[in-house]
């Protein structure tokens, strides 16, 4: 009861952030630009690459927006609670330090899922007026994208309760880089395995264990060329496996927080 | 009588910084606060006072010690339910109005709906603040204070541990403040109250302790600190033998006019200067056991703990 009390007000909170509200507008203002930028391609590519940039587009500006919220909203949790004392009145009622966590987790999450999911509703009606018809694989995307980055919410809010704000930001920022490039750390163990190189393929495989494979949560090429949908195999499997995976990661970032917290001064 | 508040050896010990020394903030407290107690918590800044309420209340954890809440140890969640805390200048979610605020601290609590709006209701007619929607980033830090306040009140605690309430407010809220924390005591409440303002903590207070550089340095009852034992015997004009003998046996003497005013904490020794007035045949206008303020308390001791 306690972790959706506190994440309520944690969303209510947030969804009154000047910032995020502004930022929120300026993606939204860009999803439905991104048609205006397709005006400028020729009569003879067509309708098709039209589309490709539209999609394309809103699928980045969705993924670049969500990267700074997720950071943006991570790192500022505990911390600004702290700075302005407001922490103090929440855990000398009966809360549990990790039902705290939690709390401010699921309504980091919750705010995400506001403005992901109304930047998804945006391009799917941009999309849609583009090629007269629904495309909703496309709102799947957007999904993996929240997933992707309720988990890396969850790695700034680990590293907010041991980092200070300007670290956790970097650090944050430098997790999604190396987790995106999760597939490059394997190809580098193997190609180290190969040529006897024991450390660099002990560090690579552990950089590609540990770190979340960001890469996975990324299905935008096949978005925007929906013939290349059909090269994932079970798309439905996949999309499960993937939220499996991230929702995993994510509890297990909950956990590394909490029990962080748990002996963290206020 | 039982206790509400028990520390035993409560210490919190800072590591210095780089080759600097350890900063003991807090060095073995032993406080006692019986139920229904308004108990004042004294010392200047940089006592440890905060630092002691902070670790009372789980926020911090102590080096060495240990600390009891109405019989269950420092940060037990049980015990969390029947205390309240308002800390020094509070701060609060100004997105919200005092209603919402109190709706959310309520639910922390898991107070049912029902009894939730009706406690909030009670508590800012109490606390004298409009129920609307006027959120809290618009409010002084008086009507900030107040709603302090109510939220402390919101779960009809058995104790409040308050942190400076009176500070920075106008004389009408201090007021307030103060005839509020009367009441509490009325009701049975304990009152732990860490305050600067020394004349509310000797209206308002049954026992104190004072508190420096992180010692506990003196704790008694309000009363019994103030009746102190100097005695005050004011003689009129006497002679210059009279006064010489009087100035010879007193701790102090103050001259006034024509009167002289002789001090002695020993109750043998006003005999004899008594005896020394009569002899001479000198006027005695009274003899009275002296009461000290509390701030000439709290400056003796924190002095003498400087020294």
């Amino acid at each position: 009861m306690n972790v959706w009390t506190i994440a309520v007000n944690t969303f209510g909170e947030a969804m009154r952030k000047r910032a995020l509200n502004v930022f929120l507008l300026v993606a939204i203002i860009l999803i439905i630009l991104s048609n205006a930028f397709a005006f400028f391609t020729t009569p003879q590519q067509g309708n098709r690459v039209e589309l490709t940039i539209v999609r394309g587009m809103g699928l980045a500006v969705i993924m670049l927006s969500g990267l700074v919220m997720s950071i943006f909203l991570g790192m500022d949790l505990v911390p600004t609670e702290i700075e302005r004392r407001t922490i103090y009145t929440i855990l000398s009622k009966p809360v549990r330090r990790y039902h705290y966590i939690a709390g401010k987790l699921l309504g980091a999450s919750l705010t995400l899922l506001i403005n992901l999911g109304l930047m998804g509703l945006f391009f799917l009606a941009v999309v849609a007026y583009k090629t007269r018809a629904l495309e909703p694989q496309l709102l799947v995307g957007v999904l993996l994208f929240y997933i992707q980055f309720v988990l890396l919410g969850s790695v700034a809010v680990f590293f907010s309760v041991v980092l200070t704000k300007n670290i956790n930001v970097a650090l944050t920022f430098f997790v999604f880089v190396v987790g995106t490039l999760s597939e490059y750390w394997q190809s580098v163990a193997n190609l180290a395995g190969h040529n006897q190189q024991k450390i660099v393929e002990v560090l690579a495989k552990a950089v590609h264990l540990l770190v979340p494979n960001f890469g996975n949560f990324n299905i935008a090429n096949p978005l925007i060329h929906p013939e290349a949908l059909q090269e994932i195999p079970r798309f439905g499997l996949y999309v499960a496996k993937t939220v499996g995976y991230g929702l995993l990661y994510t509890a297990i970032m909950l956990v590394l927080a909490c029990i962080a917290f748990e002996r963290k001064e206020v | 009588m039982a206790l509400a508040l028990r520390t035993k050896g409560l210490t919190k010990t800072y590591k210095g910084l780089g080759r600097s020394r350890p900063v003991v903030a807090v060095d073995h407290l032993d406080i006692e606060v019986e139920e229904g107690l308004i108990f004042g918590f004294l010392g200047p800044n940089g006592a440890g006072k905060t630092t002691t309420i902070k670790m009372l209340l789980g926020l911090i954890f102590p080096t060495e010690g240990e600390g009891w809440l109405l019989d269950k140890p420092i940060g037990d969640i049980s015990a969390k339910q029947q205390i309240s805390y308002l800390p020094e200048s509070p701060y609060f979610y100004e997105h919200l109005s005092a209603g919402e605020l109190l709706d959310f601290y309520a639910r922390l609590f898991g107070i049912p709906a029902g009894e939730r709006a009706k406690r909030i209701d009670r508590l800012l007619t109490l606390v004298g603040l409009p129920n609307d929607n006027k959120p809290l980033r618009e409010f002084s830090k008086g009507m900030l204070q107040r709603a302090g306040i109510a939220q402390a009140l919101i779960n009809d605690p058995k104790l409040l541990i308050f942190d400076e309430p009176t500070s920075g407010l106008d004389p009408i809220a201090h007021t307030d403040i103060r005839d509020l924390i009367l009441q509490l005591r009325e009701q049975g409440k304990t009152v732990f109250l860490s305050s600067h303002q020394l004349s509310d903590v000797e209206m308002v207070c049954d026992r104190v302790a004072i508190l420096n550089r992180g010692k506990l340095v003196r704790v008694g009852d309000v009363e019994a600190l103030r009746a102190g034992t100097e005695i005050e015997l004011v003689v009129e004009a006497p002679d210059e033998a009279t006064e010489a003998q009087l100035r010879r046996i007193a701790q102090r003497v103050v001259r006034q006019e024509t009167r002289v005013l002789v001090y002695h904490h020993d109750e043998a020794a006003i005999g004899e200067m008594v005896d020394v007035v009569r002899q001479h045949k000198v006027r005695l206008i009274s003899v009275t056991p002296q009461r000290r303020s509390l701030e000439s308390i709290f400056l003796e001791t924190v002095r003498e703990g400087q020294a």
